[in-house]
């Protein structure tokens, strides 16, 4: 499913549905579905394509930087925590990568985004929205859409909360695949109506390769935003 | 070289003048490269509005500190240049009251920031989108791409509208359908496209309901809501499916119509029409 194309070279993938063809003297990169054509020349020699699950923000334009994941509620006991493992939609990037850098040459996904808002139009946030279930029988879901979130919920509240959403930056989405793309985060919960989020630099299970992530391939940052995460302030339900 | 040393005023020497020039050029020639350096570094990471902030901010501080160091060569007693430019300054400031009230204005404008680079607004009787804020005035490019001027005073005295503070804004359709066509079948119709699109919001949810019994047929209302940055391409993309859609499930928009009815023939009519 993420590949590694060698390149130069004519490739066809139906999986993906693009394919790379030679033209003349030089390559192009072809993806067509229903609605759209992607045409893109792209260099001879130096570099591979890549494609890797990406930060499930860019489609169909990126609009905003924030991903929120609506599941069945959780009742959280005062001062308790628990690990639930929900889907997130899963964005495919193909990446044009040489021994030093790479670029983003396109990205598809087979779900169908959604957006939403979470708070106030004066104060909250645009938002991918993805409504999931709560399961860990990874069978039941297609890899080809969706990717596996395993989410650490913690109530440091002194009260019982009910939580069914959670807002992610995706400055900082560390996501890792083998045959499916997974993520690890962390939800701090302070009150009712607040609750930290992260995502963690950590493998969803043993063996996992990390993903190239395409915010810091548009960015300089380079600071450590793992800790940074997203301040979840208009309620948790 | 006795040129160098040749008085040009007061003590201030030809060379002087040359030491003043040089370090102030190279201060504009580094201001000018820090300016290319630091566009191209931040242009990926930072909003355009503000990386230009940042960039005109460090070039003044550049050029002031080339002028600060190259002032000696002029035997500057800073004390007195105070003295000088705080008198200058009041005097220059009553003469030109209406260019400091802009300059103020700008200030205030750039302080409050009811607006950002890039924003769409409407200043007064100006819609357009914000294309720079500077000391003296606000530049707008209208939607027709015209350049309009704005004094600052003007913007700060006048009511701004803007389209882009909030993340996301409601847009509204107001659909009319006939008498004899199922109401319910067409709400329904309406929140599956809406559902469909991906920049109508799930959040705040899309409203379609019957708001009104018209004169020529039933009228539907659609309250949308959007991100702010998508809401035109999103209003002008889905009235015309919308439209599609019901046509294609034998939905109509009716025509303005009257009803016209004529008087039967009664005896009570043959009477009045004999008298």
């Amino acid at each position: 499913m993420f590949a590694s194309v060698t390149y130069p070279g004519t490739y066809e993938s139906k999986e993906h549905g693009f394919r790379i063809r030679q033209d003349g003297n030089s390559f192009v990169y072809l993806r067509e579905n229903e609605n759209t054509v992607i045409e893109k020349r792209i260099p001879q020699y130096g570099t591979s394509i890549v494609v890797h699950p990406v930060e499930p923000i860019n489609l169909p334009r990126e609009v905003t930087r924030y991903l929120e994941i609506a599941f069945p509620p959780v009742i959280m006991a005062p001062e308790s925590s628990q690990t639930i493992y929900l889907t997130f939609p899963l964005e495919f990037g193909v990446f044009l990568k040489s021994d030093e850098d790479y670029q983003l040459l396109d990205v598809f996904s087979r779900c169908a985004p959604k957006y939403s808002l979470y708070g106030t139009p004066e104060s909250g946030v645009i938002t991918r929205y993805h409504e999931s279930d709560i399961s860990d029988k990874e069978n039941e879901i297609d890899r080809t859409i969706h990717g596996f979130l395993r989410l650490e919920i913690r109530n440091e509240s002194r009260g019982w909360v009910e939580v069914s959403h959670a807002v992610f930056h995706s400055y900082f989405m560390p996501i890792y695949f083998d045959t499916a793309a997974g993520m690890v985060g962390e939800m701090k919960i302070y009150s009712r109506q607040m609750a930290q989020t992260n995502i963690l630099a950590r493998t969803f299970r043993e063996g996992m390769e990390p993903a190239l992530p395409v915010i810091r391939a548009r960015t300089i940052l380079n600071v450590d935003l793992e800790r940074k995460g997203f301040l979840m302030e208009h309620g948790l339900g | 070289m006795a040129i160098f040393s040749t008085a040009v005023f007061g003590e201030v020497t030809v060379l002087d003048l040359i030491i003043f020039a040089v370090i102030t050029g190279i201060s504009v020639l580094i201001a000018y490269v820090t300016g290319f350096y630091l566009k191209k570094e931040l242009s990926d990471s930072i909003r355009k509005d503000e990386m230009f902030k940042i960039v005109r901010f460090v070039q003044i501080l550049i050029i002031l500190a080339g002028v600060f160091i190259s002032l000696p060569s002029f035997h500057v007693d800073f004390g007195e240049l105070l003295v000088i430019g705080g008198t200058a300054g009041i005097i220059i400031g009553f003469a030109s009251q209406r260019l400091v009230t802009n300059v103020g204005s700008g200030a205030f404008l750039m302080l409050e920031r009811p607006m950002r680079i890039g924003d769409s607004v409407k200043i007064g009787d100006t819609s357009g989108t914000v294309d720079d804020i500077r000391v003296f005035s606000t530049t707008i490019k209208t939607y027709e791409g015209i350049y309009v001027r704005i004094p600052n005073e003007t913007v700060f005295t006048s009511e701004i509208m803007n389209y882009d503070a909030n993340v996301a804004r409601r847009f509204e359709y107001r659909i009319c359908i006939r008498y004899n066509d199922d109401a319910d079948h067409a709400i329904r119709i309406i929140e599956n496209l809406l559902r469909e699109h991906p920049f109508v919001l799930k959040n705040p949810k899309p409203s379609v309901y019957v708001d009104e019994l018209g004169d020529n047929g039933i009228i539907l209302m659609a309250r949308i809501w959007a991100p702010s940055s998508e809401w035109w391409s999103v209003r002008t993309e889905m009235l015309g499916k919308i439209k599609t859609a019901l046509e294609k499930e034998g939905i109509e928009i009716p025509f303005p119509q009257r009803v016209v009815r004529f008087a039967e023939k009664t005896a009570m009519n043959d009477e009045r029409i004999g008298s």
